[in-house]
């Protein structure tokens, strides 16, 4: 995430240096440029079908939108710890599910929900940094792939716990039942379910934001995603940024699983049943990246939902006649998450990696055109050359 | 032998995100030589060795082993043509024992495809003893045969140097690259070492090697180039280059 | 050469002649059957019931012995890591299923459809359905594996898992095909008794037939493993690069083993249709069943392929036992429960004198031993963990009691959860301290 940037410009041209550390650099001029770019087309795009086919589409993008938040929530905390701790937190899903359980637990011994999710925040933290001192300390610099399993059997224990105490049933979150509140004719969004959902992520991307922008923690947790080697060499002490790490990590974990209880029942599967998709919308986006987590968790909950009108149409005897077409909406993001570990592995927001090689296809595709050069005799002597 | 200089590298260049590591480097190694290539650390000599060996891709020239043109080739097809090198940080393969190590680096082994497993097993067989009595040989040549069965996590710094270099000789090589074959590495078994690559050299192939001891570089080069900041600053023979102000500037100034 | 090249090896600690790794193995497994056997007769089953049970267990078991050859040849060998086992399992069954069973129309009753359908009805003879499915699940193994193999080991993970779970989706979803959500019943057993004693010789004959196929893939799959082939496996598992750099084409290496492997767990999911009778897109193709044979791979030992088979035996031993135990075990707290309290009490007083006599007495009386446990706990991290453990296992004890006093019909369930946590918490064990498994990977001495 942090390239170098351009060369700020010199004070006597531009006038006075008291405000050039504040003017944007080029590369987030370009940036900004990018996005606005991206957003027009986006919004044109959703234009377009709305003339073609009606508000309802809207109505599918205003969905697509509060999937998206929980998403990103869930995303931002999951890619933190990728970035820091440099390994896939398959445990991330049940930690979500306990951090929902906590929260309902609480509600229904007499506090309200909110409290419930405060404390549910809270205590996720002090679990995620007992998960990192009891086992995953002991893990590293052995290999990406211990870890994984490590989580996986924390996320057996979570999952099964959460079972044992509060059996397989659905539970709901006490939320009085209310209406859509109606937007524009066509279009309605749930105040608990929508409102409260967006309002929230909203807040939690920004208070990542800030933290990761403007606290001197934020920056140490910045550097130490970008090169673990070189935030130790420059002093930055590794250990309290991996326990930040992993206690914005759970702590999020545990809002979005509220969020997500909000939206439907709550299951002991529920958080690791999505988990696939914040992955999804982390890799995409670029690991360590959280910018990249909300564009990745934006795309990823965006093409969810709005491929539903487009499954339904398959639906259609005469198109295909797919049986059940809009279960296969959750298919959706993991065709992107295959196109981008093909061909940009990296992600939306990360930086290529020195030593990638290239795509298998485009590899071999270069090999069959590239038969030809080695025919050729050799050009250029030892001193000469380019 | 070839008239012609057995390596050729053509305006190589190769950057890692904003910093060039090879800068437009072009030099030729002649067939049959014990080459040296020094220079400060960070002039990109091991990233140019990887890059000639196929493991990284050049962003830009050619490099060309003989009448072939080996650059964007990958790192097998390279070994089978007879261009082999060696680690500068060993990279042996640490839960098998050095017999397999060795065996590993031979060519043409029928048994290491799956259909002739099944469709060729006298083949199989016959190729598994030719390799293996190969590799007793080599490490005969490199004194490790008291090792053989041992795991090769087992072993010394300077044992795995040795195993580095026994490996590349598996192959049967033209051209062997050696990244710093003898750092860290006591000097008698240095001087055997080096004993042991000059009748290599004699018997037809050429050495390409990284050394920052100067003693084995003055002493057994015939032809040293010298790289700083990504290309060639001056070649020639070795008490040339010593005394080369560019050279000295360049490990002084850096 | 004189110097240096001495044969000195750098010390290393020796190898234990007494194969402790193998005889806990036998231990546990003859203690999982010993315990099955006892709770079927506390139940009151016949010979051929208690018979019959353990042909199941004996089928089931080799099933994941399969899933587990197959995911070692994969891992333990080659190393690459796939999360996504459930998914070739899974096309495995449909296509073994798919390929011998009768004709089975749509269900409708009443205008309502009971029963999609499925494809098929071809009645293929079973060795057909087999060899199918091993095609079926390797082929789509190398497919996969054409743009996935060149991702590191997360994203391979994250790709594979991805993978099975829309397999899953598909096979729920895709009615006509695959059956739904009830999936496909009436698979026909090799052969079709129908006496009454149909059950346990149903149970005889899948148990034969699995032992002689998993005979046959052992001895295939130890020769190819321990052939030249399989050398470069495992050297492309300790280092890509290198083995790269020694003149091997990494690539085409790693697919074989992964198509392989995908074809062999294919292999299990035909075996597993069969043995069954049915199969749905349900909690038999979930991913618990991929983790489950990641447990069963890191316990046996990877790159070892009878710690495979071992360890399916031994994981899968503990569900099977969990499930015979599940009815068994409340109503014998319930009976028990007064003489369980007094046992608990018991032994905690035991335990306090004993922890009183270590930590302050002994010193007065029995000096050199108390020393010898005190430094062996300091040091050894087993020691620790075994005392950790017997504290757990005490407090799960008066849990129980508690549970039985105000939530009896909570008991059972727990048991079937607590397994799963179990197998949580041997995993993480297992892969901190002791991650190459029970049965060590033996040194291979080439003559």
């Amino acid at each position: 995430m942090a390239q170098v940037s351009g060369s700020l410009p010199s004070p006597t041209s531009r006038g006075s240096t008291r405000w050039a550390a504040l003017r944007p650099t080029r590369q987030f001029r370009r940036r900004l440029f990018q996005a606005s770019i991206v957003t027009v087309l986006f919004l044109a795009f959703v234009g377009g079908l709305t003339v073609l086919f009606g508000t309802i589409i809207l109505q599918y993008a205003v969905g697509g939108l509060v999937v998206s938040s929980i998403v990103i929530v869930a995303a931002i905390g999951l890619t933190v710890l990728y970035g820091i701790r440099g390994f896939a937190n398959f445990a991330y899903g049940d930690l979500m599910t306990l951090g929902a359980y906590l929260a309902l637990l609480l509600s229904l011994n007499g506090l309200s929900l909110i409290w419930g999710a405060i404390v549910s925040f809270l205590v996720l933290a002090v679990v995620g940094v007992l998960l990192e001192v009891v086992i995953f300390a002991r893990l590293e610099g052995r290999g990406p792939v211990p870890p994984i399993v490590a989580s996986v059997g924390v996320g057996l224990i979570i999952q099964n716990g959460v079972r044992a105490v509060a059996g397989t049933q659905e539970w709901l979150y006490p939320v009085p039942a209310s209406q859509d509140i109606v937007l524009i004719p066509g279009v309605g969004l749930h105040p608990v379910r929508g409102f409260l959902t967006l309002g929230v992520g909203l807040t939690l991307v920004f208070s990542a934001h800030v933290l990761l922008k403007y606290t001197n923690l934020g920056k140490a947790m910045r550097a130490t995603a970008d090169n673990l080697e070189l935030a130790k060499a420059t002093g930055i002490d590794t250990k309290r940024v991996t326990y930040a790490a992993w206690v914005v990590s759970c702590s999020f974990a545990s809002t979005a699983g509220v969020l997500l209880g909000l939206g439907t029942a709550l299951n002991p599967t529920m958080g690791f049943d999505i988990i696939l998709l914040i992955f999804a919308a982390v890799i995409v986006g670029g690991i360590g990246s959280p910018y990249g987590a909300m564009l990745g968790g934006l795309l990823v909950g965006l093409s969810q939902e709005m491929s539903v009108p487009f499954l339904l149409w398959l639906e259609r005897p005469d198109v295909i006649g797919l049986q059940f077409g809009t279960a296969y909406k959750v298919a959706i993001p993991f065709i992107i998450l295959f196109v981008v570990l093909i061909f940009r592995p990296w992600g939306i927001a990360g930086r290529r990696p020195a030593f990638a090689r290239r795509s298998y296809f485009i590899e071999q595709i270069a090999r069959l055109l590239g038969e030809r050069r080695r025919s050729e005799t050799p050009t250029g002597e030892a001193n000469g050359g380019r | 032998m070839a008239s012609g200089p057995i390596l050729q590298v053509n305006g190589i260049e190769k950057a890692f995100g904003g910093i060039r590591a090879v800068d437009r480097c072009s030099l030729a190694v002649l067939p049959g030589s014990i080459t040296g290539l020094i220079g400060p650390n960070g002039a990109g000599k091991s990233t140019l060795f990887n890059i000639i060996a196929g493991l990284y891709r050049p962003d830009g020239g050619e490099i060309w082993f003989g009448d072939a043109r080996i650059d964007g080739l990958p790192p097998y097809e390279i070994v089978r043509l007879g261009l082999t090198k060696t680690w500068q940080i060993p990279h042996e393969l640490r839960n098998l024992t050095v017999l397999e190590n060795l065996v590993l680096a031979a060519k043409d082994n029928a048994g290491e495809h799956l259909l002739n497993l099944f469709v060729k097993p006298g083949e199989v067989k016959r190729d598994e003893i030719r390799c293996r009595a190969r590799a007793r040989e080599v490490l005969k040549l490199t004194q490790l045969e008291g090792l053989a069965n041992e795991h090769a996590r087992s072993l010394s710094g300077g044992q795995k140097k040795l195993l580095e270099l026994s490996r590349a000789l598996m192959s049967d090589p033209t051209l062997v690259l050696l990244d710093e074959p003898v750092a860290g590495v006591n000097p008698a078994l240095t001087g055997s070492l080096m004993d042991l690559i000059e009748r290599l050299r004699q018997n037809g192939r050429t050495f390409f090697l990284i050394e920052h001891d100067m003693n084995v570089v003055m002493n057994r080069c015939d032809w040293v180039i010298v790289m700083h900041q990504g290309r060639r600053i001056a070649e020639g023979p070795p008490e040339t280059v010593k005394a080369d102000p560019a050279v000295i500037e360049s490990y002084l100034g850096g | 050469m004189t110097g240096g090249a001495s044969t000195h090896v750098s010390k290393q600690a020796p190898v234990p002649t007494v194969p402790w790794g193998g005889i806990v193995a036998f231990l546990a497994i003859a203690g999982i059957v010993g315990a099955g056997v006892i709770a079927g007769l506390l139940a009151g089953a016949s010979t051929q019931g208690i018979l019959t049970n353990l042909g199941f267990y004996a089928s089931i078991a080799i099933i994941f012995a399969v899933l587990a050859l197959g995911f070692n040849l994969q891992w333990g060998y080659t190393g690459l890591f796939n999360a996504g086992i459930a998914g070739f399992y899974l096309i495995g069954a449909y296509v073994a299923a798919i390929a011998i069973t009768a004709p089975s129309p749509p269900i409708v009753v009443g205008g309502i459809p009971v029963y999609p359908g499925h494809l098929g009805g071809y009645s293929l003879p079973l060795a057909a359905g087999i060899i199918l499915a091993m095609f079926a699940s390797g082929a789509t193994a190398a497919i996969i594996a054409l743009p996935a193999l060149r991702l590191r080991a997360d994203y391979l993970a994250i790709a594979t898992l991805a993978f099975a779970s829309i397999l899953q989706i598909f096979a729920n979803n895709l009615q006509s095909v695959t059956g739904g959500a009830i999936g496909i019943t009436g698979i026909p057993k090799p052969i079709a008794f129908t006496t009454a004693d149909a059950p346990f010789l149903n149970a005889l004959t899948i148990v034969g037939i699995g032992s002689a196929i998993l005979l046959l893939f052992i001895l295939l799959l130890q020769f190819m493993a321990e052939s030249p082939w399989g050398r470069v496996l495992r050297a492309i598992r300790e280092d890509e690069e290198a083995t790269m750099a020694l003149g091997k084409n990494t690539f085409n290496y790693k697919l074989q083993a992964f198509a392989l492997g995908g074809a062999l767990m294919g292999l299990a999911g035909a075996l597993f249709a069969v043995t069954l009778g049915y199969i749905s897109p349900s909690s038999s193709f979930a991913p618990s069943v991929t983790f489950s044979v990641w447990v069963m791979v890191i316990v046996g030992g990877s790159g070892n392929n009878r710690g495979a088979i071992f360890g399916a035996f031994l994981i899968y031993g503990f569900e099977w036992l969990s499930v015979q135990l599940k009815d068994y075990i409340p109503s014998a707290l319930a009976e028990g429960l007064p003489g369980i309290r007094s046992l608990l009490i018991a032994t905690g007083v035991a335990a306090a004198v004993l922890l009183v006599f270590v930590l302050f007495v002994g010193r007065f009386i029995w000096p050199s031993a108390r020393s010898r446990i005190l430094t062996t706990v300091r040091e050894r991290a087993w020691a620790r963990s075994a005392i950790v453990a017997a504290f757990v296992l005490y407090g799960l004890g008066w849990v129980f009691v508690f549970l039985q006093q105000y939530a009896p019909r909570a008991i059972g369930d727990t048991i079937f959860y607590l397994r799963l946590m179990f197998i949580g918490v041997l995993l993480i064990i297992l892969i901190i301290y002791r991650p190459e498994g029970v049965l060590r990977e033996h040194k291979r001495v080439l003559r």
